[in-house]
């Protein structure tokens, strides 16, 4: 009935594929290369895709918040999204390992004791806080996206608009405690691979970054089955361009937010702020600074500015392919720096990151699979379905 | 200007209207009559209006677009001349050249030219402000800017003449129809 | 209609009430402008100009004997000027918020309020405006902070956020005002064409440069309109992270936090909208006319965004202690106990409790439809606003770096007549407004009331049985 479901079959195959090759190559080069590098690389992969597990759980938030009527078609692809979080809080297990531990984080080694700044933060920067956090953070979040998956399939199966009332009044208070979750969980994963370093911004830009990836996702993907049931007429130029248009602003508001904590500590240039610029800048690092101003903001901005790309599937589609390749580079951006001079990505990288996507879109694909692609429902999208 | 059966002291002829959906309507059927010049007036923007009319312009936009841009341009090369070259001064070690410094500046004229491209080039592509215009000599119309839709054919028009469109003004079922005369 | 008891609250409310057509909608606030004013609105205008000359008083006083006469001093050199500076130009922000972002989100419930709104933008940047120029201490010259060339060769520092301000302010007050008069044209032709005094028509006229609402000039009309709208949107928000930057730029503890710009612009909102909703529900009640427009269902949603933004302001709250104290530098951890515990707590807590806890009220709908409630939380949150840059400023300069340059401040009551003076100011401009300007955007009044109700029931004139609420039309609207 739903055709749509004979493709996404198809690229779950796929994935499976690429899954298991690119986490076989890691973890062969795991042997070959060095374990402390194969981890490195893998912690890359994981925490680019944790960006689109959580900007799932954002923007089902989001959508359940402020309902609006761009979300509908795209609700069950971010909440399905959001269920894999529990899987990735599985892949992150190489990393809480105590190996992984080391390989990453300066905080956990022998000479951190020495440090009077790594040891005036030792309360936060401590393995075992780092675990129980770790749960609290997954916890949480898996509960939020349990709870508005369980209730929009029941709402599927019964038809009793009061789950709807019932999503807005838990999502809207999960958005405070997501905000809150996810600024400290990117603390804990991201901000403290360079542990003297600190910015207050860091929070907001990681949470616009993740669901401005998952929205270019979501959007390349029902963009690519609009010929296929249930989503053959409903997507409309009304869609397309409300999509290109939120794509636009969260373009620009990531810029907003990346500009505003550079400039700030550009301005300040205080030693333990800046040396995260000054490692960003050091060399060919530059040239990727400078890349992800050009094709992260530049290119999207002048392109997403016109409505003719709005309205022409194909061109938004290759627009998102660029931003979501500048999304990767730009999640390089932030880790790489800490563990190589070079920006040249190892093969381990590329490895890491089609071999956590592989598995992580499996997943995704599966949760997508489990109910009707489209709300059941949902007067908003009949009315636009059977309108034209 | 290729002329009609002209008749210069007339603007047009011009039928009112109670409802925009009314108006829409006469206005698809002008168009479909073989009128080009000929214009609609309304209290409020009625969407989709233009596009029954026949009329397609996206010139504003571009305005906006130039504008900013020299805006863009025109702030950075200031700072740029007076910091950088004319002035330079050490302000804390940075480049002379220190763009990251340049950039709210540069945004806020970017914002300011565009704004007034977007208000000048609307007022002067509607050939505002032009106090007086034949259409005001009509009686009825001073509700058009309250609750009555109006339609007009213009004398320009070469298929225009004062029977023959008045006519075919009746035939749409307006409240009334008059002539627009010039003075 | 009449026999209902209780009023549809929220956003079941509708957004135009009682029987309207073309003509009803123009006539009742098209009237408050053309008509003589109510009977009260002499004693409130009077009241609004004794104010604004104790202003104008302070002012004098100022030029006269310069800024010792103000509270600041070493190490507090920013003050009340400062604060109320920045206080004023968040309370700007909301009207183009409402104005633009909800115009280009196709939010109907903007229209109601946008003009006023707007009104209140434009006299709040002027309140704002004054602080820092007289702050200069010879405002004469404050045409030295525009790069005019000079023969003493000298240029203003670009790499200087004071300077931005120059550029940010100056811009967001030339724009607003660009897009202001461009919502006014339509409406000043309406009336130009009801007036029946030659003045009055003559005036109108002019400022409706001849408009005459052709569709031609509609379709470019609105292209103007929406572009302008799209060009505010990231002016306002570049405009308080600007101010923001004022203080983040430096190194003083408390100041310079990176999350500052957007945690600034959440602020602005927050307080525009406290400070719209503290102006909305006196004009109801002063003109009750209004009452058909400005509805419960306006109410309802300005608290929700109220409540959103209150949120995102106080996640800036949390990340400022929770990074000073992940920081682990001994600056900024000293910055945050000196608020909790310091000599100026008082305020650091007055402050959590007037914008963190109490508009948390808000989660309620039984609070947001509630007048009395919803108007002494905006009231509350005024003060808050307020309060936080008391404390973002002046506490944080008080004790930065060494102990021995360590002080106190507090303002004199030179500072609190400026600071009230321009309150009445604003009152007075407002009630200026009302008197001479249509509070409420007709056309798009007109435009509002035919897609709510004419396309889909006909034309009776009459609001059907049955009101859409605002997502129903939305969509019915897109498709």
């Amino acid at each position: 009935m739903e055709q749509a479901k004979a493709k996404i079959q198809q690229a779950r195959t796929m994935a499976i594929g690429a899954g298991v090759v690119g986490l076989g190559a890691l973890i062969a080069g795991s042997f070959m290369v060095s374990k402390e590098h194969a981890i490195q690389s893998y912690h890359y992969g994981l925490i680019f895709w944790l960006f689109l597990a959580l900007g799932g759980l954002g923007l089902t938030l989001l959508h359940h918040t402020v309902k609006g009527k761009w979300g509908l078609p795209l609700i069950r692809m971010f909440e399905s999204s959001a269920m894999t979080l529990p899987l990735v809080a599985l892949l992150f297990i190489p990393i809480l390992l105590p190996e992984g531990m080391h390989a990453l984080f300066e905080w956990t080694h022998e000479e951190a004791k020495s440090d009077r700044i790594l040891q005036g933060k030792a309360y936060w920067l401590n393995t075992t806080g780092f675990y129980v956090r770790f749960v609290i953070y997954f916890v949480i979040w898996t509960f939020w996206a349990y709870m508005l998956w369980k209730w929009s399939t029941e709402q599927d199966k019964t038809g009793n608009p009061a789950f709807a009332q019932k999503r807005v009044n838990f999502a809207a208070p999960g958005i405070v405690v997501f905000m809150l979750s996810a600024t400290l969980a990117m603390t804990d994963w991201l901000m403290s691979l360079q542990p003297h370093w600190f910015s207050t911004m860091y929070g907001v830009i990681m949470a616009v970054s993740q669901v401005y990836v998952m929205m270019g996702l979501a959007v390349w993907l029902i963009l690519g089955w609009r010929d296929q049931a249930p989503y053959k007429g409903l997507i409309n130029p009304s869609y397309t361009r409300d999509w290109g248009n939120l794509l636009f602003t969260f373009t620009v508001f990531w810029t907003y937010v990346s500009f505003s904590q550079m400039l700030i500590q550009y301005a300040g240039n205080l030693p333990e702020e800046i040396s995260y610029y000054v490692q960003r800048n050091k060399g060919s690092w530059n040239v990727v600074s400078t890349a992800i101003a050009v094709l992260g903001f530049f290119a999207p901005f002048l392109i997403l500015l016109s409505p003719r790309v709005k309205r022409l599937p194909n061109l938004l589609r290759s627009t998102i392919v660029l931003i979501f390749v500048m999304r990767a580079v730009h999640v390089y951006w932030e880790i790489k720096p800490v563990f190589s001079e070079s920006p040249t990505p190892h093969w381990m990288d590329f490895a890491a990151l089609v071999g956590v996507g592989g598995i992580w879109l499996a997943v995704f694909f599966t949760n997508l699979l489990k109910r009707p692609l489209l709300p059941q429902h949902e007067p908003r999208l009949q009315e636009v379905a059977h309108g034209h | 200007m290729a002329h009609g059966p002209i008749e210069p002291q007339y603007h047009g002829v011009m039928a009112e209207f109670e409802t925009p959906e009314q108006v829409m309507e006469a206005a698809e059927k002008t168009r479909s009559a073989g009128y080009k010049q000929f214009d609609c007036y309304s209290p409020f923007p009625i969407h989709g209006l233009s596009d029954a009319m026949g009329v397609e312009e996206a010139k504003v936009p571009w305005a906006v677009f130039i504008g900013g841009f020299i805006g863009a341009l025109s702030g950075m090369a200031l700072q740029i001349y007076v910091n950088s070259y004319d002035y330079p001064m050490n302000v804390g070690g940075r480049d002379d050249l220190s763009w990251p410094y340049f950039i709210p500046v540069a945004f806020e004229v970017t914002i300011l030219f565009a704004a007034f491209s977007a208000l000048l080039s609307m007022l002067g592509l509607n050939g505002l402000p032009r106090p007086h215009h034949p259409v005001f000599n009509v009686p009825e119309f001073a509700r058009a800017s309250t609750d009555r839709f109006f339609l007009c054919i213009e004398a320009q028009d070469p298929k225009f003449d004062l029977q023959g469109a008045s006519d075919f003004l009746k035939s749409l079922n307006p409240l009334s129809v008059s002539p627009v005369s010039n003075d | 209609m009449q026999e209902t008891i209780k009023p549809p609250m929220g956003t079941d409310a509708p957004l135009i009430e009682g029987k309207q057509n073309y003509e009803t909608i123009t006539e009742k606030i098209g009237g408050i402008v053309l008509k003589s004013p109510p009977k009260i609105w002499y004693p409130l205008f009077a009241l609004g100009f004794a104010g604004t000359m104790v202003m104008v008083f302070t002012i004098c006083w100022l030029l006269l004997r310069g800024i010792g006469i103000w509270g600041v001093n070493q190490p507090v050199g920013w003050g009340f000027d400062i604060i109320n500076f920045v206080w004023w130009i968040g309370i700007g922000h909301a009207g183009t918020l409402i104005s633009a972002i909800l115009l280009l989100l196709r939010q109907q419930w903007r229209t109601s309020i946008n003009r006023f709104s707007e009104a209140m933008t434009i006299f709040a940047v002027m309140c704002a405006g004054m602080f820092p120029l007289l702050h200069t201490g010879r405002p004469w010259l404050d045409y030295w902070l525009f790069p005019l060339p000079n023969w003493l060769a000298m240029w203003p520092q670009f790499r200087s956020p004071l300077l931005w301000d120059v550029f940010a302010v100056s811009t967001y007050f030339t724009v607003s005002l660009l897009f202001w008069y461009t919502g006014l044209i339509p409406d000043f032709a309406s009336l130009r064409d009801r007036a029946k005094g030659k003045i009055a028509q003559l005036i109108c006229g002019t400022l409706s440069l001849g408009w005459r609402g052709s569709a031609k000039h509609w379709m470019r009309y609105e292209s103007a309109y929406l572009l302008l709208a799209g060009l505010s949107t990231p002016l306002v928000l570049s405009v308080h992270s600007v101010v923001s930057l004022d203080f983040a730029t430096s190194i003083v503890p408390g100041w310079h936090v990176t999350v500052f710009p957007p945690y600034f612009v959440a602020g602005a909102i927050y307080a525009g909208f406290a400070m719209v909703i503290t102006l909305a529900v006196p004009f109801r009640m002063i003109y009750p006319q209004l009452k058909d427009y400005i509805t419960n269902h306006h109410m309802d949603m300005m608290a929700k965004v109220m409540l959103a933004t209150g949120l995102i302001v106080f996640y800036g709250y949390m990340m400022e202690a929770f990074y000073s104290f992940y920081s682990a530098n001994q600056f900024e951890t000293y910055m945050i106990e000196n608020r909790f515990w310091g000599p100026y707590s008082g305020t650091y807590w007055a402050l959590m409790i007037c914008n963190g806890l109490i508009p948390q009220l808000l989660w309620f709908p039984r609070f947001r439809h509630n007048l009395f409630w919803l108007y002494g939380v905006s009231m509350v949150v005024n003060v808050g606003m307020w309060l936080e840059r008391f404390v973002i400023i002046s506490v944080s300069l008080h004790r930065e770096y060494k102990p021995s340059g360590w002080g106190f401040y507090a303002g004199t009551q030179w500072d609190w007549s400026m600071f009230i003076g321009t309150i009445f100011f604003f009152v007075m401009m407002m009630f200026l407004f009302a008197r001479f300007m249509p509070m409420i955007a007709i056309f798009e009044m007109r435009d509002l009331w035919h897609r709510l109700y004419h396309g889909k029931s006909g034309h009776n004139g009459h609001a059907p049985a049955h009101v859409p609420n605002s997502a129903e039309v939305t969509s019915k609207e897109d498709a």
